[in-house]
């Protein structure tokens, strides 16, 4: 059997496997919306630590990390800290946040922050937030998803054609199961696309040895010393990869931590005891592992391997389809399409719910029944799809530039989480005015005369904008509600009950 | 700060010295141009601090309780399942008005 053949057999497989998740977790009895919107807040600690796991890594973790280490070197490796922090954000932040959510019977966070701060500018903005990360995540994984079939099929597979088999896959399960059909797949894929990392690693470790009959460390050497000193030391501060945009762009990368769509998982877990898992063993270990050791071994070693990438996110496809043997060739594949379609089932999945519970029933139809809102959740779902798909084909810049504002926009919202968990004191009217003056600074700091001052990214500075607005106007204004202080520093403080 | 006891307020310090260290000013004192054996020192030294945040980590999970939610969790769970058969018994009621 050849290459092709096996690909789209196994590709075949997986999706069915897909398919068969999205109709059996469709068979629930929804008796109160979060039974469908949550799963019931009922899913099991590894299934949500896979699947936070595999809706963070997106195509990005699989082609993008290893083609810009192949380009940037060690200066752009020392921003994997954002690894590990995400890890610690997990532990520190999502146990009382679910405790909020599941106390307070919120579903979105919209809901949470919300009814938190009783603002309709927060719930407004989050919705735009989560709109933000929705449309274009969903659109350029599907287009990568498409890519990458044509490029390892040798063409005999168009990226239109790729790309409409598996989003009308996608919507189908995220449609029929909701969150928890997303939930299960991820957790799947998840396994799938650390295996396809680990295999990609290992590839590019033997095809590096063959080249030196001194082994694989030698010519890894050899490969980085070739490139400069300038591959492998960090560049003068203000300039792009100096320790600031380092700082800011590790810290704005967390921002998918505190996106809208990661704040519905947690409350989906069944215990706080997921969190631990997440933090330390898939996060820290397990993804540390992946982002240190095997995207730089990709990356870096991938300089004595392929040399003139025009594209340097087409590395990886490169050593899977010249190096890597029929079984592997296969595995890696399906690791790499899992890890496209885990990130658009996510996003999908979540952002339905909240357009669904945070527009719908918000605005329109106070009263829908549990039924009618999962109704409109699934409509929701092909509403998103299309908007994507239509903004893909018109528009494919913008979506970019989208994908990248959105970590920027939702590292925006950190101090609306630490209000909510650790610092009581923070005001409503500090919160808005802090969303308004981040966003309208990561704007000016990326379209205005001058990208990046100071070589700190757009996220860094609205993040430090934000912060000191919230510091100003919190002093100047008065605390939350009494009520609204019991409902949630209450459960661990008793200063507020 | 709501729910921090003064004695584990330090571990947040460590936590600020080892994001300052991994991707702040800390990465300048090991951005020299040598090599630890096959491996740049820059390189290294990000090796080391993943190292370190899993230390910090651990620390976390057995020696901090500040983020724990255990007690809370309980009364969660209990009040979610008094709601759930709140709801199950107005459905029988209504199942049986009809009936």
């Amino acid at each position: 059997m050849d290459n092709f053949t096996a690909l789209i057999i196994a590709t075949a497989a997986y999706l069915a496997v897909c398919i068969f998740i999205g109709i059996y977790t469709s068979r629930v009895k929804v008796r109160k919306a979060s039974d469908f919107f949550l799963a019931g807040g009922g899913l099991h600690p590894i299934v949500v630590s896979l699947a936070m796991m595999a809706t963070v890594f997106s195509a990005w973790f699989i082609l993008g990390h290893q083609g810009t280490t192949y380009l940037q070197g060690v200066p752009y490796i020392a921003h994997f800290m954002h690894i590990p922090l995400m890890g610690m954000i997990s532990l520190l932040f999502f146990p009382r946040l679910w405790a909020v959510a599941r106390r307070n019977g919120n579903i979105t966070p919209s809901e949470l922050f919300g009814n938190y701060f009783d603002s309709e500018l927060v719930r407004i903005l989050i919705v735009v937030v989560a709109a933000l990360y929705a449309v274009p995540y969903v659109a350029l994984q599907l287009r990568g998803a498409g890519y990458t079939l044509e490029t390892l099929s040798g063409g005999r597979v168009t990226a239109f054609s790729g790309a409409i088999v598996l989003g009308v896959v996608v919507v189908l399960y995220v449609f029929l199961g909701g969150l928890k059909a997303a939930a299960y797949t991820d957790s799947i894929q998840g396994v799938l696309l650390c295996i396809g990392a680990f295999l990609l690693g290992a590839t590019t470790i033997g095809a590096v040895a063959a080249l030196n009959p001194e082994g694989f460390f030698p010519q890894f050497k050899l490969g980085i010393e070739a490139q400069g000193v300038g591959y492998y030391t960090l560049p003068s501060l203000g300039e792009t990869w100096s320790w600031p945009y380092i700082l800011s762009i590790a810290l704005a990368t967390c921002g998918i931590y505190f996106s809208p769509s990661y704040m519905m998982l947690v409350t989906s877990a069944r215990t706080t005891k997921t969190f631990r898992w997440q933090g330390i063993v898939i996060m820290t270990c397990i993804m540390g592992f992946m982002y240190f050791i095997f995207s730089a071994i990709v990356g870096m070693g991938g300089r004595n391997i392929v040399t003139d990438l025009a594209n340097t996110d087409a590395l990886s496809l490169e050593v899977v389809f010249n190096y890597m043997p029929p079984v592997a060739f296969v595995i890696t594949a399906l690791g790499i399409l899992a890890a496209m379609n885990s990130t658009a089932a996510g996003y999908l999945a979540n952002t339905s719910t909240i357009f669904a519970r945070d527009l719908y029933v918000r605005y329109i139809n106070k009263d829908a029944p549990p039924r009618k809102q999962v109704f409109m959740g699934r409509m929701m779902v092909l509403v998103i799809v299309i908007i994507a798909v239509i903004f893909s084909v018109a528009v494919l810049d913008l979506l970019v530039l989208l994908g990248t504002f959105a970590t920027a926009f939702g590292l925006l919202l950190a101090p609306a989480i630490f209000a909510v968990t650790y610092c009581p004191r923070i005001t409503k009217q500090a919160i808005n005015l802090g969303l308004i003056c981040g966003i309208v600074t990561v704007m000016f700091t990326y379209f205005g005369p001058v990208r990046y001052p100071l070589g700190i990214h757009m996220g860094g500075w609205g993040l430090i904008v934000n912060v000191a607005v919230v510091a100003v106007v919190t002093k100047l204004t008065a605390p939350p509600s009494k009520e609204a202080l019991a409902r949630t520093h209450g459960m661990w403080d008793e200063r507020y009950r | 700060m709501s729910g921090i006891p003064k004695k584990e307020k330090w571990i947040l310090w460590v936590l600020l010295i080892w994001i300052l260290m991994a991707g702040g000013p800390g990465l300048v004192l090991f951005s020299k141009p040598e090599f630890i054996g096959y491996f740049p020192e820059l390189y290294i030294y990000c090796i080391v601090m993943w190292i370190i945040a899993i230390v910090i980590h651990l620390f976390f999970v057995f020696k901090i309780k500040f983020w724990r939610v255990d007690e809370q969790e309980k009364e969660i769970k209990q009040m979610e399942a008094d709601q759930l058969a709140e709801i199950l018994k107005k459905q029988e009621e209504e199942v049986s008005s009809i009936g």
